[in-house]
């Protein structure tokens, strides 16, 4: 349990190489990530390159996701800041969205996927446990949804938090899909929504959904297929 | 009347053969098959023209245009005049994930037209202004 509380609680970064994510061009993207834990929030933190691992520091994307931890269902408030160190404190100074969070993040922060059959994967066994551990904690969330002031600054922000149109938005409603991914309920993770498509196509094509246990009518195939055309 | 409006009609498809379509696509199954989709073309049976063409033949349909969603996915239904016949027009970005999306980039572009009780799907390309 000590060692458990050690990989939970120690906010040294994790340097990967994404599994989901690709630059334009279809090279690696590399991402610091870390977390602090406090009382009412935890906060997580990452740097992004999409420029490769070893970049000068004002390459790097710094994105946060602030969980506050005592409302329920919980909720995420996400940050794009101007480049600089993993250390957090009130009052960063912002910088605009390069991409709509909610594309990736219908519900908070995701578990975290390194690819470690990359031959660029700078991963220690250390990070290892480290991942596999915030992974759980961030699977313990359960329902998050996004912080109101979203839907607020959207009026004003392109690209948005949250692409805001009634076909940008339209619900996926497959029987087996939505044993989860609904609003409320026992396992809720949020409705999916169009938007989320490139999100459901990665899942998907690497064997994450359906997950384990569940599976897909050809009937449900067929729709899924449908929704991901657009149709 | 009749005659004024074969005479519109006929100006439309002269022009349509000349012009340059906003969408032209290609289908899926029979390599044969193109639609040219002509938008704001704006005649008594609506602002869209829509032409079929396969090796056995060409169709003609007119109708209007409907536009949902827009910032990052776009869908377009044109319904056909007096028919319940629609072309549907989707576009996503090529390159969106987690981290990236190049919203300036090329789009995908799918069309699926449902005609007569069939339903055939086309890849499709937009004319570049």
């Amino acid at each position: 349990m000590g060692f458990l509380g050690f990989c939970l609680n120690d906010s040294q970064e994790v340097f990967i190489a994404s599994k989901e994510s690709k630059t334009i061009s279809g090279n690696p993207v590399f991402n610091k990530i870390t977390w602090f834990s406090g009382k009412e929030k935890d906060i997580w933190m990452m740097n992004q390159s999409h420029h490769g691992a070893r970049v000068s520091e004002d390459k790097w994307d710094r994105l946060a996701i602030v969980i506050e931890k005592t409302k329920s269902p919980k909720v995420a408030k996400f940050y794009q800041f101007k480049s600089g160190p993993l250390k957090w404190e009130e009052k960063l100074e912002e910088a605009p969205f390069k991409v709509s969070c909610f594309i990736c993040h219908p519900n908070g922060p995701r578990v975290i996927r390194p690819n470690y059959d990359s031959p660029l994967d700078p991963t220690t066994i250390k990070d290892r446990l480290k991942v596999f551990f915030w992974n759980l904690k961030i699977k313990s969330y359960g329902r998050v949804i996004p912080h109101k002031s979203h839907t607020t600054n959207d009026k004003r922000l392109k690209p948005p938090f949250r692409w805001s149109s009634k076909y940008e938005n339209e619900v996926l409603k497959i029987a087996s899909c939505i044993q989860c991914h609904k609003e409320q309920g026992f396992l809720a993770r949020g409705v999916l929504t169009r938007q989320n498509i490139p999100t459901i196509k990665f899942m998907l094509a690497a064997g994450k959904m359906p997950p384990f246990g569940f599976a897909l009518s050809n009937e449900e195939k067929h729709q899924l297929k449908e929704f991901i055309q657009g149709f | 009347m009749k005659g004024v409006k074969c005479l519109v009609l006929f100006g439309i498809l002269a022009m349509t053969a000349v012009a340059h379509a906003d969408y032209e696509c290609s289908s899926y199954m029979d390599k044969s098959a193109k639609l040219s989709v002509y938008v704001n073309n704006i005649t008594d049976l609506g602002d869209t023209v829509v032409v079929l063409e396969s090796e056995d033949e060409k169709k003609t349909f007119f109708g209007t245009m409907f536009n949902e969603g827009g910032g990052l996915y776009k869908k377009q239904i044109v319904e056909f005049y007096g028919t319940n016949n629609t072309l549907t027009i989707v576009s996503q970005p090529h390159q969106c994930g987690r981290g990236t999306c190049d919203n300036f980039a090329t789009q995908k572009i799918l069309a699926q037209l449902k005609h007569d009780g069939s339903t055939q799907n086309f890849y499709c390309n937009e004319k570049k202004s």
